[in-house]
């Protein structure tokens, strides 16, 4: 598990990391439940993870409330209310107050979790595809091809995300589109590398040399037998790679170089708690922001505990 | 082990060229005059009031060549040099700048590292001896929820409590104001570092309990047991030195934040660092700056890899001869 | 365990290495030009070997130091130019400093009317406020004990005249103005209306009256240079030499302070000079001054780590009132802000339908919390007339008026603003309601300093801009140089095109030449013709907040034009 949460980003998974941990001749064999198809056990582990239900739960409930925005609260999220005025607390009209610029505090937080979910989930699915397209090429063509590839993706990972995404979105403007580009343009990496892997353990085993032997075509292997082997990690990494964006776009907006205002995002929402007053004496502008993005991430967290559990037994013992 | 030193090495130098391609496409695509941050301030201002020297030191400098490979080259030549160009918002050099707030940000990031390293792996190693037990459940917990909280809320809510409310420590800042003994240093210093200690456990907590557990439940530490060995002396001569090596990555994972500098605690806590200038150069859209910060980042984390792999070979003999394959 | 001895060990070793590091970076050398920017965190106590006489460091900040030395810490806003140099002084901070380390001929009071002495003792001014003659003070020196006279003045003035272009920022017009300055500009010589009558007397000859001239001379632009150290300097060098970067032992002042640190994007230090020429030494002993950002300064406040800042936030000042010690000023500030349009929109319909459709009482009480002064569409500094048009809120007069116009309501209104100054971020919301509740598709901008300037200046893509600043409120005079033609580069103060001619310049000049009633008629034409033709709509002029440790006494104020303050540091009294 990770999180890209400022510094100490310790990457989503890496396969190299599993296998160095593994002294030699470890592990005891797991009984394999034979009666039920592995994906029936695969979902009923996950529903005895109960922190992942819980997750479910959460994220269920976020993700609608920011889906029925509009029929949750009567402002729109840049409606500046000149009868109630700026600053104020929570009354009856504005449930959560209203911040600086005299707007509904409730609304933003809202519409803010639409940007923020948005860049979440958009920035992960760029980066899915990218990456896998690029272990596909990295794994099959190999040597040269390959080598380039897992240099590039050293590349990329050598230098801090942050640091790096900071740098990008100055260059080509902070906007909605360019966080979910730019997170997505830097964190295909791993995905990468996951995909080149199994890839390369396919190439190794035998029964895909033989089935090449016999002439299956190669599509043919990489649909029917890869896919479902790499479905489960690759859901893993991207459940926690939306944790990690949903933090990096926050992270990005508070420090104003990701979504600007007058758009909502949770990040922005909390950008002005660096003022003192409005750090200690107007606490209902920034904490609902602040628990909105702790309990998105927390749910999507145990999530991908929860799927990680699922789709690898082994892994399971030691949790 | 020589061999194996060098093989690294040999490694990362496409790595390091990469990172020098990455730091170059940044400069090039900010918008922008290329002259205001190549040349000299000083020579700058003779050149602008005459225009036909302008142009010939655009030539000079290879402005009009096309940027690939020719400019490339060029300003790797520089860069090689100790030349990272200039920076508009201070018009001093970028080698400077970097160089002012560098003490600031390894300061931060050792301790807090350091600190986090503490923390993380003794939490983490009682959590795996103790599976399944309320200890275990309660501080798994507390992790994944430190772990999913924005930094900069964590840093909000720690100024609130601790320099607010308190009064205990301080704000932010280095140093207070007029102040410069080391006392006062390490009361500035321990709110920043301890944010960013706990940020870093967090994960550290869970890669170490992860691992500690795979390898006590391998055979050869059963059999350990079995043969009455004491369980201290188990868990600290077999389990942990096995458990090292991934403790070994992760921190060399660590390291590379210790150069960037925590971007958004030094911005909270105002803390005068490499983060903080990142910040600033990117508001300002000071390409070279970043093109700095990237260059001096991504070698820093190289030469952090190459340590960790020499770390990892001493760990484990086996990684020597493997990594040959 | 075992294995946690020597990562103990490696910790004490690391941290060990790390304080060594840590500590003494960024001590600021001597002399050598460009300096390394010092960190915030530059120990003030090390300026080692500095060349400037008295200038020693303190050891510590408490306000009452060793041996009862007394230092005062202050604050300003973050905006930072590395420059002291006349040629680029383009912030308050600078002509703050300037205030602290040179003179100027004349100083003004509290009042931003009364002149008062400063390098001259004694002034006469002709009937026709054409002439102006000045007696300098006998004993002023500079701190390199060079005595300061008469050529030192001529120096400052010719230079201005023969090298205008080098002024990137506050155009110095009245040394410019000086008879005969037109005819020396590339040149050496010395402008004609210069005559010096001997070693500290000086006649000044300007080319056209100007009853202003005695006020504006007291600006930090018009400060006064030594010729013995700059008669050489071309206008390349002005923004880059290391006096002109205000450098330990190079920048060399007759104020009562020395630099003691440079200037960095941190801020400065300064020591007060022994045995003043003015016969009055500073009872403050040392000032350090620090640029950051807003919220840093009010922490250090609340903290008693500031003793004053200038320019707070209004809206931290309920945040300050538990602070025990600190006392606020909250006052009408003298900077405007407005909407300026881009200059090619010369569209006067659509301009006045904008003024009438934002409701100015109403965002300045209920967004901005009543910390604002209304501003009636004219230049701040002028009489309220009682025929200027107000431009109170009429949205149907508003609309009418945009059907009148030429604009295409399908096109869409680019406002551009600055990212990081809440003063335009905090109403931006609000105006673009109003704008399109009268109608048109707003679309804002919000950009840091450097691609807002180069927006704004370099190109089109934009409609409108919100602007702040400047310091208009302090007089009408202060206007002048907004609306010269070869204005300062942005893009509304090419008026010449509008009309073909430079008109208000001649104006200014017309109203500057007269006094009294005579003044107030030509002040009065020209207030209607701005209220109606000017492509700018002011707005409000924003509150200032200045926060101060209540043992600041003596004839300690601030101005308000709270850049000017420090003229009277020498009567400012800091109790322990």
């Amino acid at each position: 598990m990770t999180q890209l949460n400022d510094p100490g980003a310790l990457p989503a998974s890496m396969p190299e990391l599993e296998l160095a941990s593994q002294p030699i001749g470890s592990g005891t064999p797991q009984a394999i439940d034979r009666q039920v198809s592995p994906r029936r056990a695969a979902v009923r582990r996950f529903f005895r993870y109960r922190l992942a239900i819980v997750g479910v739960i959460m994220l269920s409930v976020i993700m609608l409330l920011a889906l029925f925005a509009p029929l949750l609260t009567p402002w729109p999220s840049n409606f500046v209310d000149f009868a109630a005025g700026a600053r104020q607390p929570p009354s009856a009209e504005h449930v959560l107050g209203t911040d600086v610029s005299a707007r509904d505090i409730w609304a933003r937080v809202l519409y803010g979790g639409r940007t923020s979910i948005i860049v979440g989930f958009g920035a992960v699915a760029l980066y899915l595809v990218i990456g896998t397209l690029f272990g596909l090429a990295a794994g099959y063509y190999g040597s040269f091809v390959d080598q380039a590839i897992m240099r590039f993706t050293d590349t990329i990972m050598a230098i801090p995300p942050l640091l790096l995404i900071i740098v990008f979105v100055s260059v080509v403007g902070p906007s909605i589109a360019s966080v979910i580009v730019v997170i997505g343009l830097l964190g295909w990496p791993v995905t990468a590398r996951l995909v080149r892997g199994q890839l390369l353990v396919l190439r190794e085993s035998e029964f895909i040399t033989a089935a090449r032997v016999i002439g299956v075509p190669d599509r043919t292997i990489l649909l029917r037998h890869m896919v479902p082997n790499i479905l489960g990690p690759l859901t893993v990494v991207a459940t926690f790679g939306v944790a990690t964006a949903v933090l990096l776009e926050s992270s990005l907006s508070f420090l104003g170089l990701g979504v600007r205002p007058p758009e909502a995002s949770w990040g922005n929402l909390i950008t002005e708690a660096v003022s003192p007053v409005v750090l200690t004496m107007l606490p209902w502008q920034w904490v609902p922001a602040a628990i909105a993005i702790t309990a998105t991430v927390l749910a999507v967290n145990f999530i991908g505990d929860g799927l990680r559990d699922a789709l690898d037994p082994r892994a399971a013992k030691s949790r | 082990m020589g061999a194996y030193i060098l093989r690294r090495i040999l490694i990362s130098i496409p790595v390091l060229i990469g990172i020098t391609i990455l730091g170059f496409v940044a400069l090039k695509l900010s918008p922008g005059d290329p002259l205001l941050t190549s040349v000299n301030p000083e020579v700058l201002a003779n050149l602008m009031a005459n225009p036909e020297l302008l142009q010939a030191e655009r030539a000079r400098l290879g402005f009009d060549q096309p940027v690939f490979p020719n400019q490339y080259f060029r300003w790797l030549g520089n860069v090689l040099q100790g030349d990272l160009g200039f920076s508009i918002t201070s018009r001093r050099p970028i080698v400077d700048e970097i160089g002012a707030r560098l003490p600031q940000t390894l300061l931060l990031m050792v301790v807090s590292l350091t600190l986090a390293i503490c923390i993380g792996i003794p939490i983490g190693v009682i959590t795996a001896v103790r599976q399944y037990s309320k200890l275990d459940y309660g501080l798994n917990a507390a992790a994944i929820f430190l772990a999913s909280t924005p930094v900069f809320v964590l840093a909000l809510i720690a100024i609130y409590v601790f320099a607010v409310n308190l009064h205990w420590l301080p704000t932010g800042q280095v140093h207070t104001v007029g102040r410069t003994d080391l006392l006062d240093l390490v009361h500035h210093l321990i709110l920043p570092a301890s944010v960013l200690a706990i940020v870093n456990a967090a994960p550290l907590i869970r890669y170490t309990r992860a691992s500690m557990l795979e390898v006590l439940n391998t055979e050869y530490v059963t059999t350990a047991r079995s043969k009455g060995l004491v369980n201290r002396l188990v868990i600290g001569r077999h389990a942990f030195r096995n458990g090292l090596i991934p403790i070994i990555t992760i921190v060399a994972f660590l390291v590379p934040e210790a150069v960037a500098g925590a971007v958004i605690t030094e911005q909270i806590f105002a803390w005068n660092g490499m983060g903080q200038l990142a910040v600033k150069a990117a508001g300002a859209r000071d390409p070279s700056l970043m093109m700095g910060i990237i260059l001096m980042t991504g070698v820093a984390v190289l030469a952090a890899n190459i340590v960790a792999d020499i770390g990892y070979a001493i760990a484990d003999p086996r990684v020597r001869y493997d990594a040959a394959k | 365990m075992r294995a946690r001895l020597p990562v103990l060990l490696a910790v004490v070793a690391l941290l060990g290495a790390a304080c060594q590091s840590a500590t003494p970076s960024g001590t600021p050398t001597t002399s050598s030009a460009p300096q390394s920017s010092a960190p915030a965190s530059a120990p003030a106590s090390q300026a080692p070997a500095s060349e400037a006489p008295e200038s020693e460091a303190p050891e510590s900040a408490a306000p009452s130091g060793d041996g009862g030395e007394t230092v005062l810490r202050f604050a300003r806003i973050s905006d930072f130019l590395p420059s002291i140099h006349p040629a680029d002084l383009g912030t308050g901070n600078q002509e703050l400093m300037a205030d602290i380390v040179f003179s100027t001929l004349v100083d003004v009071d509290s009042d931003e009317v009364t002149i008062l002495p400063d390098l001259a003792t004694e002034w006469t001014a002709s009937d026709d406020a054409t002439t102006f003659t000045f007696n300098l003070h006998p004993d002023a020196v500079w701190s390199d004990g060079e005595a300061v006279d008469v050529d030192d003045v001529i120096f400052t003035i010719a230079w201005s005249a023969q090298n205008p272009t080098a002024f990137k920022q506050i155009p110095v017009t009245m040394w410019t103005n000086v008879l005969g300055g037109d005819a020396v500009v590339g040149t050496t010589d010395i402008p004609e209306g210069l005559n010096r009558i001997d070693d500290h007397t000086i006649e000044i000859t300007l080319k056209a009256p100007d009853s202003t001239f005695l006020r504006q001379i007291a600006g930090a632009v018009y400060y006064i240079l030594p010729e013995h150290l700059l008669a050489d300097l071309t206008a390349e060098e002005a923004l880059t030499c290391g006096f002109c970067l205000g450098t330990v032992g190079e920048t060399i002042g007759s104020g009562p302070f020395d630099f003691s640190e440079s200037i960095s994007a941190g801020g400065a230090t300064f020591t007060a000079k022994q045995d003043y020429w003015k016969g009055k030494d500073s009872e403050i002993d040392t000032l350090v001054y620090k640029i950051q950002e807003s919220n840093v300064s009010v922490a250090q406040l609340a903290a008693g780590e500031l003793d004053l800042v200038i320019r707070v936030p209004p809206a931290e000042g309920p945040g300050l009132a538990n602070t025990p010690g600190l006392e606020q000023l909250n006052v009408p500030g003298v900077g405007i802000f407005n909407i300026n349009f881009h200059n090619g929109n010369t569209d006067k319909a659509l301009r006045q339908a904008i003024a009438y459709a934002i409701n100015r009482p109403e965002t300045i009480e209920q967004v901005l919390g009543g910390l604002a002064t209304i501003n009636y569409t004219i230049p701040p500094g002028f009489t309220v007339y009682d025929d200027i048009n107000r431009y109170e809120f009429d949205l149907d007069r508003a609309k009418e008026l945009l059907a009148e116009s030429s604009w295409d309501v399908n096109q869409t209104f680019r406002l551009a603003l600055l990212a990081e100054d809440p003063n335009f971020t905090v109403p931006a919301p609000a105006l673009q309601q109003y704008l399109q509740d009268l109608g048109l598709t707003v679309e804002l901008t919000a950009l840091p300093t450097a691609p807002y300037s180069a927006l704004i200046q370099e190109t089109d893509d934009f409609e409108a801009f919100l602007s702040f600043g400047g310091s208009e409120g302090v007089g009408w005079f202060q206007s002048g140089i907004y609306y010269d033609c070869d204005g300062l580069g942005t893009s509304q103060l090419k008026l010449s095109d509008e009309r073909g001619e430079c008109i208000y310049t001649e104006q200014f000049e017309a109203a500057a030449a007269v006094t009294g009633d005579a003044q107030d008629a030509i002040l009065h034409d020209l207030a209607l013709d701005l209220n109606e033709n000017l492509p700018e709509i002011y707005l409000w002029q924003p509150n200032y907040l200045h926060v101060h440790s209540d043992r600041l006494g003596g004839d300690f104020t601030i101005y308000p034009n709270e850049r000017e303050s420090f003229q009277k540091i020498l009567d400012w009294t800091y109790a322990p």
